[in-house]
């Protein structure tokens, strides 16, 4: 049996800190940004934005106290409520005054399980209590002479939750609430860090068709999480692989374009073949593009576009069948599918915005290698070797 | 010991683990890598959250037993904590999940006991419930690696919703020491919609189908176990694993099948061979009535189809036998096979499907009295030696037989075996073209029965025709046959117009080149019938093998199935390679044989097939690929081969160097056919007119099949020299031969500036290639003439170069732009990827003079905008150039000035350097 002494890769899992490579450089760049305002942080799902998130609240700096929140479970305003007091107490339960503030929170809930606590319940005070709360965490923050930074995962995640369980008005109300605790000066030792893997994009577009009409992120830098350079991929490959074929993480990180999630699964596939060599790489590489079984799970790409763009799907197809084809720009997809040159713009930046597209000049092609290759597989495009 | 259970078809977990292991087979490999990975990860805290995916019966439940008994060591150490919650376990809410959890959990001196704190859980308010187990859970695990262990996973997901869903996965996002692993026989929507908390959470493991040696070795295993000595001897000859064969085909390849059947193996209880029948259906039916009832109401007819057909229907096939749309049928479909009932194939643009589990259709049998008799004469059929059936019919005396299933089974009654199997064959003969899957089965029973050359040739052959699974191993057993038999009736030919020798001297041949045999005429018959019949083996190499062989099918299905070859093979199937390049060579293939030769690195693959690989990669002009290959394509050759090798690699990387290396190999290996194709090559990339005449005129006393290619070359060479009489008798000569594109490329480039004569030179020549470039004379000569027909893939780059010339100089002809954009649009340039830089090149070319046209700027004007990629048509041109110096340095020195100052424009440095030093 395989008694490895590297790391065993783990596509998917959860990862304590210590076990997260290859992100240091874009953590570092995270606090410089943090220094000065809040961000948003996006990126497709596996990207590592949880990752980035864990490994930062390990080792934030000094002056910095970090209070994490994974708000994907939630379901209502005062769940987030209730769970944010709840974290905030576990990190900051030092003050004298504050104890009292949380305990006599505390004392309102109790009995009530808040991942169904109705919303009559709740409605009258949710907002003040987050104020509240918001309060608190800046008198703690300059009692301590430190700042508070609120990590929210999957922070729209929860937004969609709302919005889809008819509560855009809600979704709405923290959006502007959470805009107006960063601008109204008085709460300038508060930074977040809001994370989504679905696009926040979306969130607002369902937003607006409800008649919501502001930018309530405009004064957040917004980041997307990159894959990997070279050498951070280099960094985490060398921990998967048996200490001789250290050679072989380069090639595989260039292979798997720097992204961490595919890098997973093909030094998986190397590790249950027992096999490492430049053509096990293409192998696995092949096969997690080629198999039926869709292990990636890439398939959820085209469904995607059926569910979330009914009416365009059918054009978005054929525009990603003829970039997978090859590179084109807007004016030859418009001559080539006989579509209106607006509509072909419309369907180019939402395939954009979502990370389907990338834009190289004046072309498109697909944001991933290996994406473009299940696209043309799949759908039995002809693909131009060379 | 009398007590102890010793093997168990639906609950592995009550079996001892010592039986459970040596009932394992297949798996083996698997078990062993989950084992390590969990260790691992509870060793060094990390989770991992794993998937063991497989349809009813696959082994799921055997599997996760035996991970659980390799864990329990390191649970006992106190390594890691192991719970495992089986298959009788019905959880419908979460905190009942964490509850069972709790309850799993061991012992704790002086700690609450697990039936205790699921107590706690239970009397706390249900509002609280869940936290409440959450906080006992992780106080009682602590910092400790937990490894869950949870049968029906898909089920436990689909009753806590995604709500609970969130809150697991938000559990152990919180844990990372925490292992989640399941097994599953749905893959639905709490692993592949990407709003679903676990999306591409869970790393899957599919079990693969046992193959017959797994499956032999499991009932022998079994048959071990119960110390039944008597079977286990029949299991290991031929017989047995041809009758095992027979089950795998009846009832699939899975292990419950097998353990199913086992018991009956066991007493084989032949003169109850209807009740063992029934019985088996009868246990079955409760399992797939209860099944079908959980199925919307829409998906039951496709479910019901698919159980009356005893193999593939295509979507179209069922949305019509299911009065839908093909587009409800393809979400139907969808659902079943997301939930594991169906098995899907694709063969092109086709999706074909079966049922997952085939003892589904015995259980659908029971449903049906009238299908009944049917199905259980194919069991029959399938089950017992021909002549043993016969033994039991006979033994029936006066008993009615109508309607019998071993009557119809046996299909006729017989008194003498000659005569049965003669008048069975005739049958067969009948029936095969109008019922060729029936005249199959048939032939398969007495082919079994009477294992003579013809019976076995007859089934083989049907096996081609259906592309049915037994085709390999027919083919071996009249491989078998050491002496061709005495053929009955030499004057006697079969239907394709071969003796029976003729054929078996085939099947012979083919099966040396590691093939199975195609007869193509009889398989052209009807292509789309055989695509079908060949997609229900889609998971079957041999039949992509077939496909290929077979190269009347659509290219478009070669091309896929080569890439699914190409796909098995790099997962370490390298057998047949060797025969698979030789056929694609001899089909003159390139495209395949480079698809093919590039999936596997070039040192496994012997000096031909290498030597197959580089022509076929210089056939293409595919210099990536060539350089791609380096120095490992001439690893481990020796003498002419590894000059020869070298040279070819290098003849369109480096023309002068492998101009060098041939010429000095060649004094030592003067008739060397693959130093001098190199010489030639090299030479007529570096434009030597002269040595590309000598060489070629050296290959043409080697290899007289190349001769009118090579003419060709010749005749345009001597043109290049002035010398048109020793062109024309060389064009003449080419002309004289079977017409191939190449002939007419070439003689399209000796005459790009001179249209009429093109036009009178190809007067009496009708082919795709001639015809396309005639058109294009007529066109550059001024008149209208409708599109031409595209360049069928693969081209050969001098087809695709001489066509994007001609286009060029038409271009400049023709002043009308409709005309030119219906042109422009028709032109192939996803043909060849050097199509545009021809084009590109030879507009330069025109443009600045080099050649008696010139462009006017208002014609310039008319072409730019026309070109399908605008302005971008040139940046593409350029780009190529530094892959591609050869096309520079053909340019006339206005057409490189020209470049250089365009390049200037364009600010595009980096292609500047790139450009070869023009003093060099």
């Amino acid at each position: 049996m395989n008694t490895a002494t590297y790391d065993l890769p783990a596509p998917g899992a959860a990862l304590p800190p210590e076990k997260i490579y290859g992100r240091d450089m874009i953590i570092a760049e995270y606090w410089k940004i943090l220094a000065k305002t809040s961000i948003l942080l996006t990126a497709p799902r596996r990207m590592g934005k949880s990752s980035v998130l864990t490994k930062m609240a390990s080792a934030p700096p000094a002056h910095v106290r970090v209070i994490k929140s994974d708000l994907q479970a939630l379901k209502t305003p005062m769940a987030l409520v209730q769970a944010l007091a709840e974290h905030a107490a576990v990190h900051l339960g030092v003050s004298t005054r504050a104890k009292t503030w949380f305990s006599s929170f505390f004392q309102r809930f109790q009995g009530v399980d808040t991942s169904v606590v109705k919303l009559t319940v709740t409605e009258a005070s949710w907002a003040t209590d987050l104020t509240n709360l918001f309060d608190e965490l800046q008198r703690w923050a300059e009692q301590e002479n430190r700042a508070v930074l609120l990590m929210w995962d999957e922070f729209t995640w929860f937004l969609m939750n709302l919005v889809q369980h008819e509560q855009s008005e809600r979704a709405q109300q923290i959006l502007d609430l959470l805009r107006s605790i960063r601008q109204d000066g008085q709460h300038p030792r508060l930074r977040f860090v809001l994370t989504g893997s679905i696009g926040m994009s979306e969130v607002l577009d369902r937003l607006r068709s409800a008649g919501y009409a502001f930018e309530p992120l405009n004064d957040v830098s917004k980041q997307v999480l990159p894959v990997m350079a070279i050498e951070q991929g280099v960094e985490l490959v060398l921990h998967h692989l048996p200490p001789e074929h250290g050679a072989l993480a380069e090639p595989l990180v260039r292979r798997c374009e720097g992204h961490p999630y595919i890098m997973q699964h093909v030094l998986g596939r190397l590790d249950s073949a027992r096999s490492w060599s430049d053509e096990a790489i293409q192998g696995a590489y092949d096969a997690l593009v080629g198999e039926v079984q869709d292990p990636l799970e890439l398939g959820a790409y085209e469904r995607r576009l059926e569910q979330y763009y009914p009416e365009l799907a059918p054009v978005m197809r054929r525009v990603l069948d003829e970039i997978a084809q090859r590179k084109r720009t807007i004016d030859e997809l418009t001559l080539q599918l006989g579509v209106d040159r607006d509509q072909v713009l419309v369907v180019i930046r939402r395939l954009e915005r979502d990370l389907y597209l990338r834009r190289v000049g004046k072309q498109y092609t697909f944001a991933l290698e290996l994406l473009r290759r299940y696209w043309a597989q799949h759908r039995d495009l002809k693909i131009r070797r060379r | 010991m009398s007590n102890t259970i010793l093997s168990s078809r639906f609950s592995p977990r009550i079996v001892p683990a010592d039986a459970l292991e040596k009932t394992f087979v297949g798996r083996h490999r698997l078990l062993d890598h989950l084992t390590t990975i969990l260790l691992q990860s509870a060793r060094r805290k990390v989770g991992r959250y794993g998937l063991v995916h497989g349809p009813r019966g696959a082994g799921k439940s055997h599997l996760m037993a035996l991970l659980g008994h390799r864990l329990r060591p390191a649970a006992t150490a106190g390594e890691l904590l192991l719970v495992e919650l089986g298959e009788e376990e019905h959880i419908a809410q979460l905190v009942a999940f964490f509850a069972k959890i709790l309850g799993a959990l061991p012992e704790r001196a002086g700690e609450p006991s697990p039936a205790e704190l699921v107590r706690t859980i239970q009397k706390t308010p249900r509002a609280d419930q869940l936290r409440r187990a959450i906080g006992l859970l992780e106080e009682r695990v602590g910092a400790q690696p937990l490894v869950l262990l949870v049968e029906n996973l898909d089920r436990l997901f689909d009753a806590i919703k995604p709500e609970g869903q969130s809150r697991l996965r938000a559990l152990l996002a919180a844990h990372p020491g925490w292992c989640l692993f399941g097994a599953s026989c749905t893959y639905g929507e709490a692993f592949t919609s990407p709003e679903a908390p676990f999306f591409q959470s869970f790393e899957r493991f599919t079990l693969p189908e046992l193959s017959l040696d797994d499956s032999v070795e499991m009932l022998r295993n079994l048959a071990r176990l119960h110390n039944d000595f008597k079977l286990l001897g029949q299991l290991g000859d031929t017989s047995g694993r041809a009758q095992v064969g027979a089950i795998r085909h009846l009832l699939g390849a899975n292990p419950r099948a097998l353990a199913l059947v086992f018991p009956f193996l066991r007493h084989r209880r032949l003169n109850d061979l209807e009740g063992v029948f029934l019985d088996l259906a009868e246990e079955l039916t409760p399992y797939f009535q209860e099944q079908m009832a959980r199925r919307a109401a829409g998906q039951q007819p496709y479910l019901e189809q698919l159980a009356e057909t005893w193999g593939t229907l295509s979507v179209s096939e069922l949305a019509e036998r299911c009065f839908d749309s093909p587009t409800t049928a393809s979400g139907q479909l969808r659902y079943l096979h997301q939930d594991g009932l169906v098995r899907s194939f694709r063969l092109g643009r086709e999706t074909f499907y079966e049922l997952a589990d085939p003892l589904h259709r015995i259980a659908w049998a029971m449903k049906r009295p009238e299908r009944l008799p049917a199905t259980l004469a194919k069991f029959v059929a399938a089950w017992i030696p021909r002549r043993e059936v016969g033994e039991r019919v006979g033994g029936l005396g006066g008993v009615d037989l109508s309607g019998s299933a071993y009557a119809m089974a046996l299909n006729l009654p017989f008194e003498d075996e000659s005569e049965h199997a003669e008048r069975q064959m005739e049958r067969i003969e009948q029936r095969e073209d109008k019922a060729p899957e029936e005249a199959y089965e048939e032939a398969k029973a007495l082919a079994e029965r009477e294992p003579l050359f013809a019976h076995l040739l007859k089934a083989f052959q049907l096996a081609c025709r259906l592309g049915a699974p037994e085709l390999e191993h027919y083919a071996d057993k009249i491989l078998e046959i050491a002496e061709v038999p005495p053929l009955p009736d030499e004057e006697e030919k079969n239907e394709t117009g071969e003796s029976t020798e003729q054929v078996l001297v085939n099947i012979i041949s083919l099966a040396l080149l590691g093939q199975l045999v195609v007869q193509k005429r009889r398989l052209s018959a009807g292509v789309m019938t055989r695509l079908r019949a060949l997609a229900r083996l889609s998971s079957d190499p041999d039949v992509w093998e077939l496909l290929l062989i077979e190269h009347g099918a659509e290219r478009e299905v070669l091309v896929d199935v080569t890439e699914r070859l190409v796909a098995h093979y790099k997962a370490g199937n390298t057998i047949r390679y060797r025969g698979l390049l030789r056929l694609l060579s001899l089909a003159e293939d390139s495209e395949l044989v480079s698809l093919l030769g590039l999936a596997v690195p070039a040192r496994s693959l012997s000096v031909h097939d290498r030597t197959r690989l580089v022509l076929a990669l210089l056939n293409q002009n595919d210099e990536a690929a060539l350089r791609s290959l380096g120095d490992t394509l001439n690893e481990g050759a020796r003498g002419e081969h590894a000059h020869s090798l070298k040279a070819l690699r290098l003849v369109l990387i480096d023309p002068n160097a492998a101009l060098k290396i041939a010429r000095s190999a060649l004094k030592k290996w003067p008739e060397s056919f693959l130093l001098l194709i190199a010489a030639q090559r090299a030479s007529l990339q570096l434009g030597l007119w002269r040595d590309t005449i000598h060489y070629a005129n050296r290959l043409m006393n080697t290899l007289p099949e190349v001769l009118v290619g090579l003419h060709s070359v010749v005749a345009l060479a001597h043109h290049q020299l002035g010398e048109h009489d020793a062109a024309q008798g060389h064009m003449a000569e080419a002309l004289r031969g079977p017409p191939h594109a190449i002939i007419y490329a070439n003689i399209a480039a000796m005459f790009l500036d001179d249209p009429p004569r093109i036009l009178q030179t190809l007067t009496n020549h009708h082919h795709p290639s001639s015809e396309r470039i005639k058109a294009l004379a007529r066109l550059a000569r001024g008149e209208r003439v409708e599109p031409i027909e595209p360049i069928a893939q693969p081209a050969h780059f001098m087809e695709v170069f001489t066509v994007f010339m001609l286009a060029a100089s038409a271009l400049i002809h023709d002043d009308s732009p409709a005309n030119l954009t219906r042109w422009l649009n028709s032109l192939p340039f996803d043909a060849h990827p050097y199509a545009l830089d021809a084009l590109c090149v030879w507009v330069i070319t025109l443009r600045t003079g080099t050649r008696p046209t010139r462009l006017s700027s208002a014609q310039w004007e008319v072409l730019e905008p026309n070109i399908p990629e605008g302005g971008a048509v040139m940046l593409r041109a350029l780009d190529a150039l530094p892959e591609n110096p050869r096309i520079y340095s053909q340019l006339a020195e206005p057409a490189r000035a020209l470049l250089r100052t365009r390049l200037k424009e364009l600010e595009a440095t980096a292609l500047l350097a790139a450009l070869p030093d023009e003093s060099s």
